[in-house]
């Protein structure tokens, strides 16, 4: 994932700053990951932080098509 | 009777947040007069499958639980189905599973050895829960949009329709909760949103669109 910029890892690590304390995220065979664990691998880079970064791009594609479709 | 076997295995939070949520699934064949295989908790195991699938006549087989591109797991994740392994088993069937990956490679092989169709996510399946509600997934407000949405395709499978319109009921589904999502301010919800979509996108069906139980 070394073509996303910099800006897009810190937007993405400010983002999950405000997931509630109470929420979880399960990936299957990583387990349930708290804000904490999240931020520990946005931070790292590592594979889960690449599932989540691909997660954010996979969601401005589709925003970027449907505001591209009115 | 139409018959329908089900793996719940319940051995971590993922898999049982999946097993009661797949409770409705087994309620609504029930309802359409099936006879339901579920094979719950520590009956999730290959030896079990195999067997069911030997001795009866199962059009429509449900794999919850882990898994990867190669594999769909059972109880504490013993391997049930494995690419180049047992995969012929499934001959003629139509497998619905919630398993990571298992459309991306397992999916495609078990097609080429003859399963009628296979509907799975080609990525890893997602979802947030509440860690307030884990005791009781049913009442967790946020997990609802993700089985709601992912439990459409075996329901309308059960109901009769094809593979393809079972397929687009989810998809509908799950653009249904986004929309409903969007109108909602909680902190919780660009985080669920998100992940919805992702699950939607990777949402993947092979081999036979017109098959029907």
């Amino acid at each position: 994932m070394s073509e996303i910029p910099e800006e897009f890892w810190e937007i993405l690590k400010e983002r999950f700053k405000r997931m509630p304390e109470n929420l979880r995220l399960v990936i299957g065979g990583y387990g349930n990951l708290d804000k904490k664990t999240i931020l520990e691998h946005l931070e790292k880079r590592d594979e889960i932080g690449d599932l989540l970064a691909r997660i954010e791009l996979n969601y401005l594609r589709l925003f970027k098509q449907e505001v591209e479709s009115l | 009777m139409k018959h329908l076997l089900i793996t719940r295995p319940e051995h971590d939070t993922a898999t049982f947040y999946i097993s009661k949520w797949s409770e409705e699934i087994i309620k609504e064949a029930e309802t359409k007069g099936f006879k339901v295989f579920d094979l719950d908790k520590d009956k999730a195991r290959r030896k079990n499958v195999e067997s069911y699938l030997k001795s009866k006549e199962i059009p429509l087989l449900i794999f919850n639980g882990h898994g990867d591109e190669n594999s769909i797991f059972g109880h504490n994740d013993e391997i049930i189905i494995a690419k180049g392994q047992n995969e012929e088993i499934l001959k003629g069937k139509i497998v619905y599973t919630i398993a990571c990956h298992a459309a991306k490679s397992l999916g495609k092989e078990c097609i080429k050895k003859g399963t009628k169709c296979f509907i799975g996510y080609k990525e890893k399946f997602m979802f947030y829960y509440d860690a307030n509600k884990s005791a009781s997934p049913l009442k967790d407000r946020w997990a609802k949009p993700f089985f709601v949405s992912t439990n459409k395709i075996p329901i309308s499978l059960i109901k009769g329709n094809t593979t393809k319109v079972s397929k687009k009921k989810a998809i509908e589904e799950f653009k249904r909760w986004i929309i409903r999502l969007r109108k909602f301010k909680d902190l919780e919800v660009p985080f669920v949103l998100k992940t919805l979509l992702w699950d939607m996108t990777f949402l993947t069906l092979l081999g036979d669109e017109n098959a029907k139980v």
